[in-house]
């Protein structure tokens, strides 16, 4: 079949949507535009929770360790006794990496969300 | 004058801060050309039109990754084809391509093509299209609907230009065959 003839043909195949292909369309984009801020808010609750466990616990430790919860633990005879100020300063080091990251995720999310 | 590519420049452009009037200005556009190319590799018209809502709503949350290093139309087409290969792959149970030789004609009585209205001559090579494999479907449809040039669809198929000057080739000598099955004699009325 020579190309001229083939081409004619191929553009008689032309194909057409239906009638409401792109009311669809921006119907669905406009559902999803409605669904991401109520997934926003979950989650932005959800790392509120997280934030509050952290201090909880958090607050906990310190408090045991501040009022004489000490860690002593034997393993064969040696006896092992770690000291109250590095472990305030390690306890109160991680609470705020902890609450530090979740900080900046939810920063991030709500520049996220904006955009 | 402004051309095709620098309207393209200006509605994506409006696109990226969110206008989806603009949005459906380039849908409305692209949405049959796209169709016809997303259908050359699918076979299916509901799939393909299903396949594109999904193409069309990629472009919409992408459309600020676009650079304007090529055609708009470039780069869509290359989504939709690979959305469609995707698509057809996921598809395990999509009906393997039958032999070229083995197509039935429409009717036992063959319809002379001279009485046939442009609507139905349109039918039959639309047919005749959904015979060939997706390749061969996709890549005439590129060079003769889309007008595309041999580099052009290289670019946007990832094909070497061996296999497209290949497939066009036998998408031609594949398509006749199908038509003559299916109109007999007839077919010379077609030209």
């Amino acid at each position: 079949m020579e190309e001229d003839i083939t081409k004619n043909l191929i553009r008689k195949s032309g194909m057409t949507t239906s009638e409401d292909f792109t009311d669809k369309l921006l119907l669905k984009i406009e559902s999803e535009k409605t669904v991401h801020p109520l997934l926003g808010y979950r989650y932005t609750r959800m790392r509120h929770y997280a934030i509050f466990g952290i201090i909880g616990v958090g607050a906990g430790l310190f408090t045991l360790i501040y009022f004489g919860f000490l860690p002593e633990f034997n393993v064969f005879d040696f006896q092992f006794k770690i000291n109250r100020i590095p472990l305030l300063i390690i306890t109160t080091w991680l609470l705020l990496l902890g609450a530090n990251h979740i900080l900046k995720m939810q920063h991030s999310a709500n520049l996220h969300g904006k955009s | 004058m402004t051309s095709n590519k620098e309207i393209d420049a200006a509605i994506i452009e409006r696109i990226k801060k969110g206008d989806t009037h603009a949005f459906r200005q380039l849908v409305d556009k692209y949405k049959d050309v796209s169709l016809s190319l997303a259908c050359a590799v699918l076979k299916d018209k509901a799939k393909a039109e299903d396949v594109l809502q999904d193409v069309f709503i990629k472009v919409f949350h992408k459309a600020n990754s676009f650079k304007h290093q090529s055609a708009f139309s470039s780069w869509l087409y290359r989504i939709v084809i690979n959305t469609s290969y995707n698509e057809l792959k996921r598809d395990k149970n999509h009906l393997k391509l039958e032999g070229i030789h083995s197509y039935e004609p429409l009717t036992n009585e063959r319809t002379p093509i001279q009485n046939l209205k442009e609507e139905d001559q349109k039918k039959y090579v639309v047919l005749a299209l959904e015979k060939l494999k997706p390749d061969e479907a996709l890549v005439l449809r590129l060079f003769y609907l889309c007008d595309m040039p041999l580099k052009e669809v290289q670019k946007v198929t990832g094909f070497t230009s061996s296999k497209i000057k290949v497939d066009l080739h036998r998408g031609r000598k594949n398509m006749e065959a199908v038509l003559k099955n299916l109109l007999g004699n007839q077919i010379n009325d077609l030209w």
